[in-house]
């Protein structure tokens, strides 16, 4: 069975964000870590393979930094991973990158798994996009996989309620936190530079025409609190709810 | 027939969602105030002529409807007859509300008519030439601020953040629309629905949320939260923590891993505030935290700050919007 998997290195949402003078992020300043629902993935393409046997392939979009990211990540069991360098960062292109790469490598595949969602964009667009140019069917949001053959079963986590699906080799699936606990890389493969193999290619670009202007600011309004600190409750909730009447929340 | 703009209407069993009335009521006050042509598109089952008034009464006057019974609402078939219908309509604009449903479909939309797509918008200004949209990346901690000119574009809009708004009824025109367009190699089969005990509202679509944190000691102290929750009409979220241990569904952790929301009032009830946590709130309209720990983080993030034990605070709450309630009845 070959598994791929989508990974996004992203900036730790955990650090502190600083802005330069123009008003954009200094990526010097940041960690790049991947994206936590990637992880899953990548955990879920590992057990797959443990039990079915097969090959896990990492792919992802980046710069020259991301191999670094990836050589880490590897080191959970992926067999080898592909990065395809380029300059451009939005949704759509990304999306057209990783699928025009998979189909001349790895055009064979049972599975691709990512996370539903990359925690720094908050986008949810990479994977959908990716399974309409290749052409398999688009599982979303899965909390839980099971493999009969070339049929997966999964379970879709909705708003009100969970939904059996069950689909056919080749699919795209997202999974959902809750799915599984990744490990962590062991130490030693950590340490191990030479055994990774880690194809990278350079992207040739093409310039995006027609595209949305796009600018990133600050998020700015800090709240003005209205603190009550009284030793009798009763009296406490009695401020509260006048001070609430009175700005018209109630 | 074509348009500027489609929405993409969701509804319960031919009951309008609210984020659903919030992007046709805005979007009704455009057209009337930019000329601009606006197509809502119904689909499913249980749709009844009560459904297409509530859409004309909110300024729409153009209707597109296809229905079907038997409709499995997944994303290779939604996306195709909305890919569909917009090659035939030409919007500049599709619009969709950011719910689990439509971010499904959406990506497959937007790959299909090679166009550019911004999820989870929370802000809209639509002028006459310029539509000007933002959103929130990096946890919350920046905004997105895009700038579409003539470009052609999806976008999801978050439940709560655009407001109801009032506008001159119209009797809507509908038409039906007929296609068997779907994406075949993209579906799946749906084998069955797992209904949850408590069938709650989404928590991204609530209008007044009650959430808990690690101040919670038992699974029992939740009645006391159920409480709150019925006087104000809120549903019931956590963080993290709280979630990993079993006192609230995942679905309904807010945060940074979990949903991120904009209620109208959020109530915290014994939260630290963790980044994460806060990444997931910060747009609540107005934010009531009660910690007993007076240097809590959280509070930088409220409006009204209660300090005091949540075990003591929160019963008197209840007791006391019960009153109101019954007051302004």
């Amino acid at each position: 069975m070959k598994i791929l998997v989508l990974i996004k290195e992203i900036i730790d949402t955990n650090s502190k964000i600083v802005f330069d003078k123009h008003k954009r992020i200094d990526e010097s300043q940041v960690k790049w870590v991947v994206n936590l629902y990637d992880e899953y993935a990548l955990e879920e393409a590992i057990r797959i393979k443990e039990q079915y046997g097969g090959e896990v392939v990492i792919y992802s979009v980046g710069r020259d930094r991301t191999k670094d990211t990836l050589n880490y990540i590897m080191s959970m069991g992926a067999d080898r991973a592909v990065l395809i360098k380029s300059e451009l960062t939005d949704a759509k292109s990304t999306s057209e990158i990783l699928a025009k790469h998979i189909s001349e490598r790895d055009a064979d595949f049972d599975l691709i798994l990512a996370g539903w969602i990359g925690i720094d964009c908050n986008r949810g667009q990479v994977p959908g996009r990716v399974s309409s140019i290749l052409e398999v069917p688009f599982v979303n949001v899965i909390i839980k996989i099971d493999i009969h053959g070339k049929t997966v079963t999964c379970e879709k986590e909705g708003e009100t309620s969970n939904e059996i699906i069950e689909t056919k080799m080749p699919s795209l699936i997202t999974v959902q936190r809750g799915i599984n606990e990744p490990r962590y890389p062991s130490i030693l493969s950590i340490m191990d530079n030479t055994e990774k193999k880690i194809e990278v290619i350079e992207n040739v670009d093409q310039l995006v025409s027609k595209q949305a202007k796009i600018k990133i600011e600050p998020e700015k309004d800090k709240k003005k609190t209205y603190m009550i600190n009284e030793s009798d409750p009763e009296l406490a909730v009695k401020m509260l709810m006048k001070k609430m009447i009175a700005d018209k929340v109630m | 027939m074509s348009c500027d703009v489609l929405v993409i209407v969701e509804h319960n069993e031919g009951r309008l969602k609210n984020v659903s009335n919030e992007i046709l009521s805005y979007f009704g006050g455009i057209a009337k105030d930019n000329g601009v042509k606006v197509i809502a598109f119904v689909f499913g089952n249980h749709i009844t002529e009560k459904l297409y008034c509530d859409i004309g009464k909110l300024g729409i006057s153009q209707i597109v409807t296809h229905v079907d019974r038997d409709l499995d609402e997944q994303p290779g078939l939604i996306a195709g007859m909305t890919v569909d219908l917009a090659k035939k309509v030409k919007p500049k604009l599709i619009v969709m509300a950011n719910t689990v449903r439509s971010r499904d479909s959406a990506p497959l939309i937007a790959q299909e008519l090679n166009i550019e797509m911004f999820s989870d918008i929370i802000d809209i200004n639509h002028k006459k030439t310029v539509i000007n949209l933002t959103r929130l990346v990096y946890g919350g901690k920046a905004m997105e601020k895009i700038k579409l000119s003539n470009q052609q574009a999806l976008i999801t809009i978050r439940p709560n953040a655009l407001g109801n708004h009032e506008n001159e009824a119209f009797i809507p025109k509908v038409t039906r629309f007929k296609t068997n367009e779907i994406l075949k190699t993209q579906t799946y089969e749906t084998k069955a629905k797992i209904t949850k005990e408590k069938a709650q509202k989404p928590i991204n679509e609530a209008e007044v949320i009650i959430a808990i944190g690690r101040g919670i000691r038992r699974l029992e102290d939740l009645n006391m939260v159920d409480d709150l929750a019925r006087v104000v009409d809120g549903v019931i979220g956590s963080t993290r923590p709280v979630v990993d241990m079993g006192f609230v569904r995942r679905s309904h952790q807010i945060g940074q891993s979990g949903r991120s929301v904009s209620p109208k009032l959020a109530i915290l009830l014994g939260i630290s505030g963790q980044i994460q946590f806060v990444a997931g709130i910060s747009k609540a309209k107005t934010i009531i935290a009660v910690n007993k720990d007076a240097k809590a983080t959280i509070f930088k993030s409220a409006d009204y700050g209660v300090v005091g034990d949540i075990y003591v605070i929160t019963p008197i709450l209840t007791r006391e919007l019960k009153k109101l309630k019954l007051q302004n009845r």
